[in-house]
């Protein structure tokens, strides 16, 4: 089971950003979205649903007060377990289901298959891992591949989460659980920024400039990529800069649907590597048509 | 219990090389050296500098960066053609790094070729290098997707060349911890050869897959500055060495 925080550290954004958040995390595959009270507050609109929502509170009585929940996760700043802060996990008629686990005790992925073992003997743990030693992600993954049930994410790694996308994605792979068509993250991408290279949902993953990359992309695009780009709605991109070969000449003329019968490949090679070196940067599609001597629409 | 394998690890510098693959970046001459000479001042033990294949003014710029580390080893990565090799030889690197696919798909969709011929191919391109190279280490390409009887295989081969360390990489990014510890313990449990871990960051897994790489008795990992490279970037450099810092306390990390 994924439950997603994104929310709760959204608490400072305009409400109809929050509204279209909430809205982005109903259409992915998580088991449970959980807000804090300040955003449930501002964005609600009337009853949850049930079994979908769950909200972090600060004391037991409010429970009562926001009714609707499927889950109320009350933090105990006082209790710690071997470098974990614990939260406690009511359903909705008040009863202790489960406990929460939350931080990074720096241990690696390996050393923690022990601490599983012992988590595996107490009662319901639900694991929410941060990423202060880089490693959320694989540690989320990994206490699912040792039987945990319940795993704490948010998108992008928000509050130093294991980020949601990742999570996803390494269940795909993993045979954990299989995504049914594809991941629509538009609408967070839009709304939160996100580095170019970001695992996942950043705009450049796709983009590819090396030669003997490209050469390999073109025989088989699964040489030099994880997972099909479509699957989280990227778009394969071919780049031409100094490291370009010849074989990404002829695709880049190709996707820009020129005919290239007549092209010195070569030729035209050495020219975008040395513009690409006068400009230290790839060159874009505009400056490859003005090197080509191509007068058609941009 | 579980039992680190190593006390001793080093890193590699691929941010010259395997960053500069990044199509969001392009260094200039001047960023190049500036950042080869931080990394030999930070003591990084060695740095991939460039492709000599790419042209001459790569090979320039990999000549001197050649001469203003002091420390720190320098290499060069090569496709495994002995066109590739010259290049590299001109350059008077310390380490020719001979980049080897070895998954299925790299050797019959990308190469267009099969097992034996590779085998085949690397006994040539060493029998070549073995003549003028100091150093040479063995990339095997997309080791995460291949068959670790397979890998155990061209290990032992490139062994008889007197080759000691071979890098295991994660191509395309997909390997977890538990897998990277795995595979890497069974090939040094096999082979005794050195391992070097090349780790891509696609599942935003390339620190931890690092780490258990070290647990696994892997001598060297290879990092990039601020993480950059192909795609969703390699090991941050900064990064693992927090991490691996917090982990390994007592552990000894040279470079």
């Amino acid at each position: 089971m994924i439950t997603d925080v994104t929310l709760c550290y959204r608490e400072k954004a305009k409400q109809y950003e929050q509204r279209q958040i909430l809205q982005a995390l109903k259409r992915l595959p998580i088991d449970s979205i959980e807000m804090s009270i300040p955003i449930w507050e501002n964005i609600s609109w009337g009853q949850l649903p049930h079994h979908r929502y769950a909200l972090r509170i600060t004391e037991y009585k409010d429970i009562k007060k926001y009714q609707g929940f499927s889950r109320y996760i009350l933090s105990d700043d006082l209790k710690h377990m071997a470098g974990y802060k614990q939260s406690i996990i009511f359903n909705a008629d008040g009863k202790k289901i489960q406990q929460r686990i939350t931080g990074d005790a720096g241990l690696s992925v390996i050393q923690m298959q022990d601490v599983f073992k012992q988590w595996h003997k107490t009662e319901i743990i639900s694991f929410e891992p941060l990423d202060l030693s880089g490693q959320a992600t694989a540690l989320a993954v990994s206490w699912l591949e040792s039987g945990g049930q319940n795993i704490v994410t948010a998108f992008n790694g928000l509050g130093c989460h294991a980020p949601l996308e990742e999570v996803l994605l390494t269940m795909h792979l993993e045979n954990i659980k299989k995504i049914e068509g594809n991941l629509d993250f538009t609408v967070l991408q839009k709304i939160l920024p996100i580095s170019a290279n970001k695992p996942i949902v950043g705009k450049s993953i796709f983009a590819v400039e090396s030669g003997i990359h490209v050469d390999g992309i073109l025989k088989n695009p699964q040489l030099y990529e994880p997972y099909p780009p479509e699957l989280v709605g990227g778009q394969r991109q071919i780049v031409l800069g100094n490291i370009s070969g010849k074989n990404s000449i002829e695709a880049k003329l190709k996707e820009l649907k020129i005919n290239y019968a007549q092209i010195d490949n070569a030729a035209i090679l050495k020219r975008v590597k040395e513009k690409s070196r006068m400009l230290c940067r790839a060159i874009t599609d505009k400056e490859f048509f003005d090197l080509i001597g191509w007068k058609g629409n941009v | 219990m579980f039992k680190m394998m190593n006390e001793k690890y080093c890193l590699i510098d691929t941010t010259l090389r395997d960053g500069a693959q990044s199509p969001l970046i392009m260094f200039s001459d001047k960023e190049k050296i500036s950042i080869a000479e931080m990394l030999d001042k930070k003591g990084v033990y060695q740095i991939e500098a460039g492709i000599p294949a790419v042209g001459k003014a790569e090979r320039d710029m990999i000549k001197e960066i050649k001469t203003v580390c002091e420390k720190a080893k320098i290499s060069v990565w090569n496709r495994l053609n002995k066109d590739d090799i010259q290049a590299s030889l001109e350059c008077q690197a310390d380490i020719i790094h001979i980049s080897v696919p070895v998954s299925y798909r790299q050797i019959h969709d990308k190469l267009q070729k099969d097992e034996i011929w590779l085998m085949d191919k690397i006994e040539e391109i060493l029998t070549y290098t073995v003549l003028y190279a100091e150093e040479i280490t063995i990339g095997m390409e997309d080791a995460s997707r291949a068959d670790v009887d397979y890998m155990i295989n061209i290990i032992k081969k490139v062994q008889q060349f007197g080759v000691k360390t071979v890098r295991f990489a994660d191509t395309v990014g997909i390997m977890t911890p538990i897998v990277v510890f795995q595979q890497i313990k069974e090939l040094i449990e096999n082979t005794a050869i050195n391992i070097e871990f090349h780790g891509h960051n696609d599942l935003g897994m390339a620190i931890a897959n690092s780490i258990a790489a070290v647990e696994a008795g892997a001598c060297f990992i290879d990092t990039t500055v601020n993480g950059i490279g192909e795609r969703c970037g390699n090991c941050d450099m900064d990064k693992f060495i927090f991490a691996a810092s917090t982990i390994f306390a007592n552990k000894k990390m040279r470079g």
